[in-house]
């Protein structure tokens, strides 16, 4: 939008008028100085005033005849050239809009065509990306299972080799134990066997013990005794 | 001369102790006859009454006061010298047995002139001699020790 400029007729003759009240304001000034300083020559001073005034307002006249007729010319030449400089500014304008307008769909053009290259490029990225991302996880899916796989084998490897060394050390211990006992067992079946043995011989002697004393006569007693007598008597333990 | 009382003391006479016996009640029986002591005859039972009375006239002879004590002395030191046979049997001996025993060593061995005999049940039979400090076991117990493990086997045999 374009702003209103002010007339220049109403500027000259505002600035005529400031002129005018300059001169009376100075004229007054005037008048007071003649009138204190030479009160003498003040009809004097008052005719060069009046004529002085009469002169400046006829200049003031012809000024303002000259001011208003610039002005005129300068309002028609300013209307022209604001008609001028409007349809111009108009066509500048126009031209700068259009301009504007296709160098802003020329460059929403480019950024489209940018935005859908970057988005283009984006999801290729992201399809990069991802590829990359499913390639690592399988890499890492395979790395992983590979080192679980290592752990398990040297866990198994290790806990076989516990495994066996434990049962190694109880089959040992197994043995030895199996060995003591087998050992006891035996001291204990031997001494108990010997036991036995000797309750049955000495169940054995008291059976004929009992038997004998009272079944043996006294004839088959001296007959055993004069038996062990002759068997002295041969290994020559008594002559 | 003592040789020849003692060997007529111990022709029926086998034990130690029935000869110190027959000993003793000798020497008081001839003490008496010959010192003619005023104590109370010692009272003899029926056999220790009958050995006396079988003993020759001869054998009474020999004794008489001036040797009476040394030839019992004599014995009793000749006794106390031999060779002593001690028997362990498996029974209780009565007086004919222990002859029978006497007899027997008499005629099989000529060395043996006095036994004695002690009674070990444990024995089982047969007997067990001990002489001249050597002990040898020749009774069915020890006949049992040496055939144990036969015997053991037998029957072990058995009880399978």
């Amino acid at each position: 939008m374009i702003r209103q400029l002010p007339n220049p007729i109403f500027i000259f003759l505002a600035i005529a008028a400031v002129v005018v009240i300059l001169l009376l304001l100075r004229r007054y000034h005037l008048r007071k100085k003649i009138s204190r300083y030479n009160e003498g020559n003040l009809e004097d001073a008052q005719k060069k005033g009046y004529e002085i005034l009469y002169q400046s307002i006829k200049k003031a006249q012809a000024t303002l005849a000259n001011a208003e007729l610039e002005g005129i010319k300068l309002l028609a030449g300013s209307k022209l050239a604001t008609n001028k400089l409007d349809s111009e500014y108009s066509t500048r304008l126009s031209e700068s809009i259009k301009f504007s307008q296709d160098t802003l769909s020329q460059e929403l053009n480019e950024t489209k065509k940018a935005v859908a290259l970057a988005e283009q490029q984006f999801i290729n990225f992201l399809n990069e990306l991802g590829t990359s991302a499913k390639n690592i996880q399988s890499n890492s899916q395979t790395l992983t299972n590979q080192r679980i796989s290592e752990l398990f084998e040297r866990f198994e490897t290790r806990l076989s080799d516990f495994l066996i060394k434990t049962e190694q050390t109880s089959t040992h211990s197994i043995e030895l134990e199996l060995r003591s006992t087998r050992q006891l067992i035996e001291t204990y079946k031997t001494q108990q066997m010997a036991l036995i043995d000797e309750n049955i011989i000495a169940m054995m002697e008291q059976t004929l013990n009992l038997v004998l004393t009272k079944k043996l006569s006294i004839k088959d007693q001296l007959d055993l005794v004069y038996e062990a007598l002759e068997k002295a008597k041969i290994e020559k333990f008594i002559v | 001369m003592n040789d020849e009382i003692l060997n007529t003391i111990t022709k029926d006479t086998f034990t130690l102790t029935l000869l110190k016996h027959r000993l003793r009640i000798l020497k008081s029986n001839l003490l008496k006859k010959i010192f003619g002591s005023e104590a109370p005859a010692e009272q003899l039972s029926v056999q220790e009454a009958n050995w006396l009375s079988s003993l020759p006239a001869s054998f009474y002879q020999k004794f008489n006061k001036d040797n009476v004590y040394q030839i019992f002395d004599a014995i009793e030191t000749k006794i106390n010298s031999m060779p002593v046979l001690l028997i362990y049997i498996a029974f209780e001996a009565d007086d004919q047995t222990i002859y029978q025993i006497g007899m027997n060593l008499k005629k099989s061995f000529t060395s043996i002139t006095l036994f004695d005999i002690k009674v070990n049940p444990a024995l089982i039979a047969g007997c067990a001699l001990s002489f001249g400090g050597i002990y040898r076991d020749y009774s069915l117990k020890a006949k049992i020790e040496d055939k144990k493990s036969e015997i053991l086997e037998s029957f072990k045999k058995f009880l399978r």
